[in-house]
């Protein structure tokens, strides 16, 4: 138990130490807004500045804990103090301060009273079990890869640096810098709640751009849709960067949206070009909504002549800004790669890529495969990323029907820039967990087309309702049945020692690993979750492809004395005994079997072999071996 | 104060609803229309929990 506090603790002081100069700076920009609004845009814009800042620090080679530690301590003392003041100001004017008042912005009036508190208990059960999953140790395959192990290797570095055998390493990592932040804190749990904070953001996110459209009550309604989605609650356990992604583009389509509505304010336009510019710090797939901003701009082009100066000068503002904040991630790959969003498009560039790849698409590109393109995304998620990035089927049953649903202003505008992203998604990549920032938008279509059902007879209506209520009770049953295994680990009545040990395959190596390894020792492995050996941990594919030392081997036997000679201590061989998920390639495994037939004196010596059953279901075999 | 509050709501769908939709004022969707959302409704719900139960 002490253990989750800490870890919350943690994250409590990042939040505070987020909040000081985000409120700053929004109470320097606005004095009028509301206390959702004011927390929203202050949390949102500090925690920028904290990645942002961490970022400086690593490129200048000045990450330090201790560092990090103090400077956070002593800004969330600040932020305390503010948050107290505002809570004071805000408790003290609160018959003053906005209402949710049936007569206003609202075509169809208040949500009932039930419907409310009974959709906001749904969406806190949802949140509370995903708080408690996201306590538990990280086990996401992703995660272990590079989500945590690059912070990890950068915080231990001291800065970032190139690692020439790790893909992910040159990907845009803004929010692997909150996780660095975390690390350099508590650790891995720390760091995983942060994903679970950007979750809570994408939800407010997602009510602060639906206020101006469905109005103040219901609009409540959309983040609690978005809480519900299952692929949300799911990624809020794990420390990906999906999630945070959609959080930045819905934060930047709300302030675009504010500035378009809000003519005259541009200040809205900078914050819009900074979440942008976080958004393409986050993760590559920020950038398929440039083309469809690009047919938003122009239809508003075409709309609006009176405005197009205003339009110019705000893609002025907004490329600017948003370059300035997410442009050193793509300097940096392009320094290193050769290719600003490297592997991807690697072809295209004429550069070598990583090899192997599987079929990202498996939609065609035949007129059914189109057309029933949603449909097989929700029914079968399995073959589009896997069932835990679902978006659950309230998509799918609403969105169709809001053509018998009377047209909101804001709505249409977000509907075509939604569909351009998705002829992008279906192009280029059908991940389910891509399709995670449009999930605001398609919320604000669930909740319209629910008020509209009002609009239906009787029986239809009373059939459709309990339907959608269905759905929204499996949104929340989800995130409550994964987190059945994890609250025993989140109480600290499980060790979270033991609890890696039921579920994550490459702990215990990790563990005789760390406590036998000296300070040169080098990992070469098979297997890409690195996060929990202590030591540099190279992957042994990457390093194949490049170096060809398989090639360069005269006899089987020189298998220890060439990967010394390039570095390594010890190998980690991983392989799937029987069950479906990733197959090593068995090159390694071979080498060291044909090592051990040509001289049992000189091959790798064994130290720990065991068998696990992974989290996909699989049977796995791994072996630790130190080289000789 | 009745009339007065429904031209207030008037003013604000007129605000938030797109202007010139000529299904605004339309007070409900009925005959087949709401029977098709219906049933599109169930359909997807029946199907997903049918892919749950098939898959698990």
């Amino acid at each position: 138990m002490l253990d989750s506090l800490l870890s919350l603790l943690a994250v409590f002081a990042i939040l505070l130490c987020a909040y000081a100069p985000g409120r700053i700076a929004v109470r320097h920009a606005w004095s009028d807004l509301d206390p959702l609004t004011t927390v929203i845009w202050s949390m949102a814009l500090g925690l920028l500045c904290g990645g942002l800042v961490l970022t400086l620090l690593a490129i200048a080679g000045l990450l330090d804990r201790v560092l990090i530690a103090l400077v956070t301590i002593g800004t969330a003392l600040g932020g305390a103090v503010l948050l107290y003041h505002d809570v004071c100001e805000w408790m003290a004017h609160r018959k003053s301060l906005p209402r949710l008042k049936p007569d206003t912005r609202s075509p169809v009036g208040l949500p009932g009273r039930g419907m409310l508190f009974g959709a906001l208990g749904l969406a806190l059960v949802a949140l509370v079990t995903s708080l408690v999953s996201a306590l538990a140790p990280p086990t996401a395959g992703d995660a272990l890869c590079y989500h945590l192990d690059l912070p990890k290797t950068f915080l231990d570095a001291g800065g970032l640096h190139d690692l020439p055998y790790d893909e992910n390493a040159t990907y845009p990592l803004l929010t692997e810098m909150w996780y660095l932040w975390g690390l350099a804190l508590n650790g891995g749990v720390a760091a995983q709640l942060m994903h679970w904070v950007a979750g809570v953001l994408l939800g407010v996110a997602a009510i602060e751009l639906a206020r101006p459209i469905l109005g103040a009550p219901w609009s409540l309604l959309v983040g609690v849709v978005v809480w519900l989605v299952p692929g949300v609650s799911n990624q809020m356990t794990a420390p990906l960067n999906d999630v945070a992604l959609a959080a930045f583009t819905t934060l930047a389509l709300a302030a675009g949206q504010r500035a378009w509505m809000d003519a005259g304010d541009r200040r809205w336009y900078l914050i819009a070009g900074l979440m942008w510019g976080g958004a393409a710090a986050t993760k590559y797939t920020a950038l398929l909504f440039v083309p469809a901003l690009v047919v938003v701009v122009a239809y508003q082009w075409y709309q609006c002549p009176g405005r197009r100066r205003e339009l110019l000068l705000a893609m002025a503002t907004v490329a600017c800004v948003a370059i300035s904040v997410a442009g050193v991630w793509y300097l940096r790959a392009t320094w290193h790669r050769g290719n600003p969003v490297y592997p991807f498009m690697s072809d295209l560039i004429g550069m070598q890529g990583p090899a192997g790849h599987a079929d990202k698409t498996p939609l065609g590109m035949a007129p059914l495969d189109w057309w029933t393109g949603a449909w097989q995304a929700t029914m079968s998620p399995e073959r589009f990323g896997g069932r835990g990035h679902e978006l659950g089927p309230l998509f799918l049953a609403l969105l169709p029907t809001l053509m018998f649903a009377r047209r909101l202003r804001g709505q249409g505008v977000l509907l075509v820039l939604a569909a351009v992203y998705c002829v992008q998604w279906y192009v280029l990549r059908q991940n389910v967990r891509f399709m995670l920032p449009l999930v605001p938008i398609g919320a604000i279509g669930v909740v319209w087309m629910g008020v509209e059902l009002r609009r239906l007879a009787l029986w239809p209506r009373a059939i459709a309702s309990a339907a959608v209520v269905a759905m929204l009770a499996l949104g929340a049953l989800f995130p409550l049945l994964r987190s059945r295994d994890k609250v025993q680990v989140a109480l600290g009545i499980e060790s979270r020692g033991d609890y890696l040990e039921r579920n994550e395959p490459t702990y215990r190596a990790a563990q005789i690993a760390n406590q036998i390894m000296t300070g040169d020792a080098r990992l070469l492995s098979q297997d890409y979750r690195a996060f929990y050996f202590d030591c540099p941990v190279t992957r042994e594919s990457s390093f194949r492809r490049r170096s060809h030392y398989d090639q360069q081997l005269k006899s089987p036997a020189n298998l220890g004395r060439t990967l010394r000679a390039r570095g390594f201590t010890h190998v980690l061989l991983a392989e799937t005994v029987s069950g479906p998920g990733i197959q090593f390639d068995p090159t390694l495994r071979r080498l060291v079997d044909a090592a051990s037939v040509a001289d049992a004196q000189s091959a790798p010596l064994r130290l720990l072999a065991y068998e696990v059953v992974d989290t996909d279901g699989a049977r796995r075999r791994y072996k630790l071996l130190a080289l000789r | 104060m009745r009339r007065r509050l429904r031209q207030a709501r008037r003013s604000v769908a007129a605000a938030l609803l797109d202007a010139g939709d000529a299904r605004t004022d339309e007070p409900t969707i009925s005959g087949w229309r709401a029977w098709l959302v219906a049933t599109w409704i169930v359909v997807v719900l029946g199907a997903y929990l049918w892919g749950i139960v098939s898959t698990s």
